[in-house]
């Protein structure tokens, strides 16, 4: 539960935004605060600054949020905005000439869909994630490994979409490899999501899912039965992607490299992701 | 409202801000083609019928899938737009309100074709045989008259543009304070597992639906009254 949603949030970059509100006393500190800020800025000759654009899929927006105001307040002369969708989405609109300067993704595919169309300027797998097998908390079944699943009292398998979605392809590939697939299948209920999977399970509606350790971690109506062996599908990744636009965008760049902080790393991994090490300069 | 948060506040103006402008946008063509598809009689009717009502049945999805690769900033018509004018849609909230307007466009034409429909054409034969144009008459004669249809369709379709999601998505993106009116910041809520958040978002919703439709259902029954009398 985001209990920091509120005006006083800090994790929130909105201090350097008009907006219509009526000035009372929380806006004035936060102003203050800004001016502060935004003078301490000034100060560092080097420091970049302008406006960015950040997209990013819909399943990281806690981290991103989170990382995007430590970004901010590093850089006050930055204002960086975000929109979160389906990575299909955001490719698209990157396909099309959106002015987006960063794209995290779900996927690798829809990384490689960009490179085909030479829109990336540089790009790395920035994270990994975990499939889990997740029951109600209340449930009284006895899961200790995806085999369980096949037994008579799990009625409802509930996953993202096998057929579109990443999370329900990896699913599907590490049932496959199982050979369990075949009579599961048919207890299969597919979500547009993995977020929709999750609440199957949540409400009840299925007995067990698989989703990402990430979303089960921010459920508390889920508890996790297992883990599934990540050598069983192919490697689950979310690149990060600096989108080739013509012209140098030192804030942009920047942004890019502190996704690979440290700071930021801290962030994702408290929010369940698998942080990823720097691509090795000796290996191809 | 007591506890919104400013996410949650630039959302609901920014749902206000989009609808108003889909609302003025599509009002001049939808009074043009419902009162073309009230009057027209002709064998190739139902093919404009058809034109007309697809937003209404296609999956917004689609919409703003064909809205994003038209008005691509790269593509031949969103370039000209930026050009010739230097208004940009993908990712813009003016994008929101066209992405708005195209969804909501048959339900304005529908709630205006009918108060056309129930206007005597002969009142306007009257006008012209008095030395009225055509145009004249539909003005002083015939729009009046309607007005409450008119202004019936334009509160549906403010309604239906406060809640569109899928075409916007596509088109104008989510992002805060510039195009998350309140569907998209339910979904970037709920994609947050934010349930509080979301239970006031779609309060707010609701709220905004109901007022909506009760208008419009207030001033269509103005405009039936009107027409017994």
């Amino acid at each position: 539960m985001p209990a920091t949603r509120s005006v006083f949030s800090p994790t929130r970059g909105h201090e350097n935004r008009e907006t219509f509100m009526k000035p009372n006393a929380r806006w004035v500190i936060l102003l203050v605060g800004a001016v502060i800020c935004g003078r301490a800025g000034a100060a560092e000759e080097t420091d970049v600054s302008g406006k960015l654009l950040l997209l990013a899929a819909a399943s990281t927006s806690e981290a991103v949020d989170e990382i995007r105001a430590a970004f901010v307040r590093l850089h006050p002369g930055v204002t960086v905005r975000t929109s979160y969708g389906a990575s299909s989405t955001l490719a698209q609109q990157i396909n099309v000439g959106a002015e987006a300067d960063l794209f995290l993704s779900a996927s690798s595919e829809w990384a490689d869909f960009l490179s085909k169309k030479d829109l990336v300027q540089q790009r790395r797998d920035l994270l990994s994630n975990q499939l889990v097998i997740v029951v109600p908390a209340d449930a009284t079944v006895a899961i200790q490994g995806p085999k369980d699943l096949s037994q008579a009292a799990i009625r409802r398998l509930a996953l993202a979409d096998p057929s579109s979605v990443p999370a329900g392809k990896y699913a599907k590939q590490a049932l496959t490899a199982l050979g369990l697939w075949s009579q599961l299948e048919r207890k299969v209920a597919g979500a547009a999501d993995v977020r929709q999977a999750l609440r199957f399970v949540e409400t009840g509606a299925a007995d067990a899912g698989i989703v990402y350790a990430t979303d089960a971690a921010a459920s508390r109506a889920v508890r996790v039965a297992a883990k599934i062996d990540p050598k069983l599908s192919q490697p689950i990744r979310y690149p990060l992607v600096l989108v080739k636009r013509g012209v140098e965008r030192p804030a942009a760049v920047a942004l890019y490299e502190f996704f690979s902080s440290p700071e930021a790393g801290a962030v994702f991994r408290r929010h369940g992701f698998v942080v990823l090490p720097p691509p090795d300069p000796t290996q191809p | 409202m007591p506890s919104l948060t400013v996410e949650e506040w630039l959302a609901l103006r920014l749902s206000f801000q989009v609808s108003l402008c889909a609302v003025l946008v599509s009002l001049p063509p939808a009074i043009a083609m419902g009162y073309l598809l009230a009057r027209w009689q002709s064998g190739h009717k139902w093919l404009l019928e058809v034109l007309v009502n697809l937003p209404l049945v296609l999956p917004p999805v689609v919409t703003g899938y064909l809205l994003l690769v038209c008005f691509a900033p790269r593509g031949p018509l969103g370039g000209m737009l930026e050009s010739w004018f230097g208004v940009r849609l993908v990712l813009t909230w003016f994008g929101a309100a066209v992405a708005a307007a195209v969804v909501s466009f048959p339900l304005m034409v529908r709630a205006m074709r009918v108060a056309f429909q129930a206007i005597d054409p002969r009142l306007e034969m009257a006008a012209r045989s008095l030395g009225a144009g055509r145009f004249d008459a539909f003005l002083s004669v015939t729009l009046p008259l309607a007005r409450s249809g008119v202004l019936a369709g334009c509160v549906l379709a403010f309604g239906r543009s406060l809640g569109e999601f899928g075409a916007t998505i596509m088109v104008a993106g989510n992002i805060i304070g510039e195009t998350q009116t309140i569907p998209l910041a339910i979904f970037s809520a709920a994609n947050r597992g934010g349930d509080a958040e979301v239970w006031r978002l779609v309060a707010i919703s609701i709220v905004l639906a109901a007022a909506a439709l009760l208008a419009s259902e207030w001033l269509e029954r103005r405009q039936s009254s009107r027409e017994s009398t």
